[in-house]
């Protein structure tokens, strides 16, 4: 927890940096459902995070981001309720999106992929580890006015451990806000 | 141009990293195997040996396990004692066919120590039972080999005064292609 706040932290102070740079900045926040991939120990979940953009070109854009994930209770296998709760996840990282132009308005479908920090921690098992990981998805954002955007998107997210890797898809929505925009 | 540049060095970082790794990091999941296990529970010492490798299951998906994310047990346990009944229990490599043990050898293992069963029904479910284990790394290095040797040892009257309805070893294991 307190490396995401040092991540939301250094997001805000890197945002405020490149807007006076003359680069586009915006910044918003996100939840969605947080869905495992071949994983018997885990269910279903939640995904929230927050999101920086930084506009390096109209086309190119830098995502500093944050997501606070859980997944849910497995319930029952082979019969049998498990009745342990479903793993926690810290995500910080870089994402490059392509496509998805800041302030302006209207549809505007992107790509992104990117590298950052996975941890996944259960209380009950004991599982606990920590690495270097990838994401990647697809969606598309809504210019409502140049300075507010709604985010709809999917993301892939590999989160690699001691070998092979836990996996899962994300289903986000939330809304950005670009600063400076009316000066 | 420098920064775009800079974009596609990360892009292509991240792209080469996956596609050395990714294979694994794709064809890769979490099973959870639950298996019902009879054994009795006597007061004094008792030895058993688990042995899954030659099982149909064990033989096709042996070499595509990596590593067990947990070990846990869920136990249905009668007692017919006036007192409280402690168990411990020990886990060591499998020693094969040989004469029965008659004392727990000082390479096994303790991964219950004193678990309490009072007089009574008492369920011990699987998440429990993660509080109670204890050398969970040599438990889930054994659970990989696909077979242990077993020790136990419990307190109570000398007569058959406790029974195991039914018991379920349940094994985490992560496995790649």
């Amino acid at each position: 927890m307190k490396r995401a706040v040092i991540a939301i932290g250094l997001i805000f102070i890197f945002a405020a940096g490149a807007q006076s740079q003359g680069i586009k900045v915006g910044a918003g926040a996100f939840g969605g459902i947080n869905i495992p991939i071949v994983q018997d120990d885990q269910a279903s979940g939640t995904a929230f995070g927050l999101r920086g953009r930084i506009a390096m070109k109209p086309i190119f854009v830098l995502e500093p981001n944050v997501i606070l994930g859980k997944w849910g209770e497995p319930g029952e296998v082979d019969g049998l309720d498990l009745g342990i709760d479903g793993s926690k996840i810290t995500y910080f990282g870089l994402d490059v999106t392509i496509g998805g132009a800041p302030a302006t308005p209207g549809f505007k479908p992107f790509v992104f992929a990117g590298a950052g920090f996975y941890s996944i921690k259960n209380d009950d098992t004991g599982y606990d580890e920590s690495k270097l990981g990838f994401d990647g998805g697809l969606g598309f954002l809504f210019g409502v006015t140049p300075e507010i955007d709604i985010d709809v998107r999917g993301t892939l997210m590999i989160a690699p451990q001691k070998e092979g890797a836990k996996k899962a898809a994300l289903v986000t929505g939330g809304l950005t806000y670009y600063f400076g925009l009316g000066q | 141009m420098n920064k775009l540049k800079i974009l596609l060095v990360i892009s292509s970082v991240i792209l080469l990293t996956l596609a050395v790794g990714g294979c694994k990091y794709i064809i890769s999941g979490t099973f959870v195997f639950v298996e019902k296990v009879y054994f009795t529970a006597e007061t004094g010492f008792y030895f058993y040996q688990i042995d899954v490798t030659d099982e149909e299951d064990w033989q096709e998906n042996k070499d595509k396990i990596d590593f067990a994310d947990a070990v846990g047990l869920e136990l249905y346990v009668r007692s017919l004692e006036d007192t409280d009944v402690y168990f411990d229990a020990y886990v060591d490599d499998y020693s094969g066919l040989g004469p029965l043990p008659s004392v727990v050898p000082a390479s096994a293992t303790q991964i219950l120590d004193s678990l309490l069963i009072p007089p009574g029904e008492t369920v011990i479910t699987y998440k429990e039972s993660l509080k109670y284990i204890i050398g969970f790394d040599r438990l889930k290095a054994l659970a990989l080999t696909g077979r242990f040797d077993y020790y136990g040892l419990s307190t109570g009257s000398p007569d058959e005064t406790f029974y195991i309805d039914s018991a379920y070893v349940i094994i985490t294991l992560s496995g790649s292609d």
